[in-house]
């Protein structure tokens, strides 16, 4: 058997490999340190902590502003994605189906939040709906918080959710399905859902990670009336009475609730993230 | 000698034996087509002779040379892709030149190639447009310049003719064969399809299964093959299992009758025969018409007999009106016959 | 067109569009007639021209070019071959290559900062780690302003590796094969092909990790935000809101507000039309 090593396009696959392991390590990183500090007794100047307990687990587990505040963030972000769910996927359903014209719209409006920086927005949403008697009401309000946010986080499900269809060739198959005699409750509930259940999923778990993070929107329209996680967690990180530990063991707690729904759904197919950021599309 | 000698070239992926040995020898200005369906290992042969693909045994010589090592671009080849492979950020012209450029031609002598060559084509008003914005043939012919332009020892074809249309294709499949006549370049031409094997090679090398199991020119091949498989790929679609009878003589009915010299009376054997071999005579095989295709300058009808269902294609101009589930009789030329053990 | 067909288009676009009329196009409108009016409400330049006085904001502006444009150069030189080595590597670590991105690039910002500075800080897991081979490795100074740049750069660059991947495909193998029987060594390939033709996507990259760079507000905030000097104008923004409440000194955070918008248009649009012109090539 004769063979040489061949000049390959993708380079030395050593290097290739080298440089993932690398990033795997460096991704996992703060994550571990993150573990082993919320598993700490006390840490000093040594790589790894001297001892390890589960009080501190103990201690944000049992503290009635994390609850709280979690109770918070968890009602928001599920409000939000139910409503980013009900918002997005009809329009995007017709523009398959019955108006192709309503494609460039919802792209291009997915577009606007990256123009509008989420503190510009936040900051401003409070003044624009101060300005009538009618919307002052909502001024500060859990409700606009709600609304702000899915203003702002339905991009990603957006591409996600139309990455999906456009895969599945969603447009042909209803075309086929009417001309079989379908209607359109059937043809939602028989062909449409079960071909982008996928899409769906990653695209709500997307902006389920988005809103569960995000800081300058709570932070500058409900404040401290309205206190998420990450607003508890920056008081715990920043405050007079800063506790680290519950940083470090909130900051894990969020993470495996994202890490488990994540495996729920991307077990189910292939790792289509990628290929929707920001509605670049690999034909 | 051979321009492009290959010598028991064997090539393995996994479980699959792509290659089996297989040998054969390119003549200088000879343009040779590997036929066979997919997985024959055409395409795979193709690429060690590109230097694509190495093999695991045997040995390929250009003009008396072993190449077997040499990696792709130090052979002399130049290849036509399936699917172009045109560089999309490079212009028709651009595209053109970049073999030269990769060789390192001197830029004086680049440009005047460049512009031979897309006037060989029939594109030189085309040369400073992109891939994307040229038809498939048209792209197709950009490769082939730019396979053609620096000359090379043997000019390769992937099947270049699969990714176009139907009018496109027979009119480019005359134009690279002439170009091929014009230039004198040895050519591999690797294809599925049968019509295009036999309208541009010298000779025809049927693949199947990793090994060549005809060679010849595509009259010879057409009219006598040796194999069974070379039989049914090339046009004797007809197959008839048939017994040979106590006296050593075949019979089907009143189509034909043939002695066998080498077959054990009562043993089983299969008559293969070309449609346009079967003609009309009512003292033939009795048989009903089950369908009838008008095809431009044949018309073919498919007859229902005892012996299973026989196509007979007639010129259009002389055959006889006949409709569905009419009777007919039928008579086998028996030149164009021949015989192969039933397996 | 009859307007009962019209409104069967275009109706279900209804809810999705009152959302985002009203909760970021709307307020944007706003803050951009806020940007020209003073404290008494007349119409006035004068917020503008303080952007050029007033060193703070000034200096904000400058940071965040700055940082803005170092981060998103960064990424792209040290993001495109790590976007080259996991678009190749084998289906099943590819996948986890991309989930592991996926975690590092969408961390909250809080739990991003902690982990950030418990592995990397100056008493970090990974820097003590390193130390024990290397004692002259100091780890990032978080309490550094230009800390910031590299706990940006650790979720920018997996941010541009998932972002990139699918152009990576672009260069196909087809291409590499072709070239070779041309003739060409693998440096000229690059040279006149691999490269030309990744450049359009890898600018487009750098716009849009300038736009995300600029637009940054939690993790600068969670790593001490204005108080720790941090300069961008996120941070500003967010800073001058705080101080000016409910009152009507909110014509500076809306001229930087808009400086904000403008960027990040301008860079969308950059990135829109490069990638258009790309896009061709995927066809």
């Amino acid at each position: 058997m004769r063979r040489r090593h061949a000049e390959s396009l993708a380079g030395p696959a050593a290097l290739r490999a080298s440089a993932v392991a690398l990033i795997a390590l460096l991704t996992v990183a703060p994550i571990l340190a993150t573990v082993l500090y919320s598993l700490a007794t006390v840490w000093r100047h040594r790589p790894l902590p001297d001892g390890y307990t589960l009080r501190w687990w103990w201690a944000t587990l049992s503290d009635p502003d994390f609850l709280a505040a979690a109770g918070r963030s968890l009602l928001l972000t599920v409000a939000t994605v139910l409503l980013i769910n009900i918002l997005v996927l009809p329009p995007l359903y017709w523009s398959h189906v019955r108006n192709p014209r309503i494609r460039p719209l919802l792209q291009l409006a997915a577009l606007i939040p990256f123009v509008l920086p989420g503190i510009v927005m936040a900051a401003a949403i409070n003044r624009f709906v101060g300005l009538w008697p009618l919307t002052a009401t909502l001024q500060a309000t859990p409700l606009l918080l709600l609304l702000s946010s899915i203003a702002v986080s339905f991009s990603a499900y957006l591409w996600a959710v139309d990455s999906a269809m456009r895969s599945a060739k969603i447009a042909t198959l209803c075309e086929a399905a009417t001309t079989m005699g379908a209607g359109p409750v059937y043809i939602l509930r028989r062909v449409v859902v079960p071909n982008i259940k996928h899409g769906i999923a990653i695209g709500s778990l997307l902006a389920f990670a988005s809103v569960i993070g995000e800081l300058a929107l709570p932070r500058i329209i409900t404040g401290s009336a309205f206190e998420t996680i990450p607003l508890w967690q920056l008081r715990e990180m920043r405050g007079t009475d800063a506790d680290p530990n519950a940083v470090a063991v909130s900051s894990l707690l969020l993470l495996i609730l994202l890490f488990a729904i994540a495996v729920f759904v991307i077990r189910r197919g292939r790792a289509g993230v990628p290929s929707i950021i920001f509605g670049v599309e690999k034909s | 000698m051979w321009q492009v000698e290959i010598e028991s070239v064997t090539r393995q992926f996994g479980a699959t034996l792509a290659l089996d040995g297989v040998s054969l020898g390119i003549a200088e200005g000879e343009m040779v087509a590997l036929l066979g369906p997919s997985g024959c290992g055409k395409t795979t042969l193709l690429r060690c002779v590109a230097g694509l693909s190495r093999p695991d045994d045997g040995t390929i010589r250009f003009g008396g040379r072993d190449v077997t090592d040499l990696p792709a671009r130090q052979r002399d080849v130049g290849m036509v892709f399936q699917s172009y492979a045109l560089f999309p950020n490079l212009t028709a012209a651009g595209n053109v030149a970049f073999p030269l450029e990769a060789r390192g031609w001197p830029s004086e002598k680049v440009a005047p190639r460049v512009k031979e060559l897309m006037a060989l084509v029939g594109l030189e008003r085309e040369a400073s447009r992109f891939p994307h914005e040229l038809s498939g043939g048209q792209q197709q012919r950009v490769a082939l310049a730019r396979a053609l332009a620096p000359r090379p020892s043997i000019l390769l074809l992937d099947e270049p003719l699969s990714a176009l249309d139907a009018l496109t294709r027979t009119d480019l499949r005359d134009q690279i064969r002439q170009i091929q006549l014009a230039l004198g370049t040895t050519a591999l031409y690797v294809t599925h399809d049968q019509g295009e094997a036999l309208a541009v090679a010298d000779r025809i090398g049927v693949m199947e299964a990793g090994r060549v199991v005809e060679l010849g020119p595509p009259a010879e091949i057409y009219r006598s093959p040796r194999s069974r498989f070379g039989a049914a790929f090339l046009g004797a679609r007809n197959a008839l299992s048939l017994t040979i009878g106590s006296d050593g003589w075949v019979r089907c009915g009143g189509a034909f009758a043939l002695p066998m010299r080498d077959g054990r009376p009562g043993s089983p054997i299969v008559a293969t025969f070309p449609p346009e071999s079967v003609v009309f005579d009512s003292e033939g095989l009795p048989g009903r018409i089950r369908l009838v295709s008008f095809r431009g300058a044949l018309t073919r009808f498919r007859v229902a007999t005892d012996h299973g269902e026989i196509d007979a294609d007639l010129l259009s101009t002389a055959a006889p009106a006949l409709q569905r589930d009419e009777a007919v009789g039928l008579r086998v030329q028996a030149e164009m016959i021949r015989f192969y053990a039933a397996d | 067109m009859r307007p009962l067909r019209l409104l069967g288009d275009w109706a279900v676009l209804l809810p999705l569009g009152l959302v985002i009329l009203l909760l970021l196009l709307g307020p944007a409108l706003k803050i951009a007639i806020d940007s020209f009016e003073d404290e008494a409400g007349g119409a006035t330049f004068g917020n503008w021209l303080s952007l050029l006085d007033v060193p703070l904001v000034r200096r904000s502006v400058l940071g965040s070019l700055w940082v803005g444009a170092l981060v998103a150069t960064l990424s792209t030189l040290l993001g495109t071959p790590l976007a080259w080595a996991v678009e190749h590597l084998r289906p099943g670590r590819r996948s986890l290559g991309i989930a592991f991105l996926t975690v590092a690039g969408n961390l909250s910002a809080t739990a991003l900062v902690f982990g950030f500075s418990t592995a990397f800080g100056t008493v970090g897991l990974v820097t003590l780690a390193v130390q024990e081979l290397w004692p002259g490795f100091m780890g990032v100074d978080l309490y550094d302003p230009t800390g910031v740049v590299y706990v940006f750069l650790y979720f920018h660059i997996p941010l541009f590796v998932l972002l990139t991947l699918p152009a990576m495909g672009v260069v196909s193998e087809r291409l590499w094969e072709a070239a070779a029987v041309c003739g060409a060594k693998p440096r000229f390939f690059w040279w006149r092909i691999g490269l030309p033709m990744l450049l359009p996507f890898l600018a487009a990259g750098w716009f849009l990790m300038f736009v995300w760079a600029i637009s940054q507000y939690g993790v600068p905030l969670a790593l001490g935000g204005a108080d720790a000097g941090i300069d961008l104008i996120a941070i500003r923004i967010g800073a001058l809101i705080e101080t000016a409440g409910r009152s009507n000194r909110f014509g500076q955070a809306a001229c930087l507000s808009i400086l904000l918008i403008v960027l990040s248009a301008l860079a969308l649009l950059v990135y829109h039309r490069l990638l258009r012109r790309a896009a061709r090539w995927i066809a």
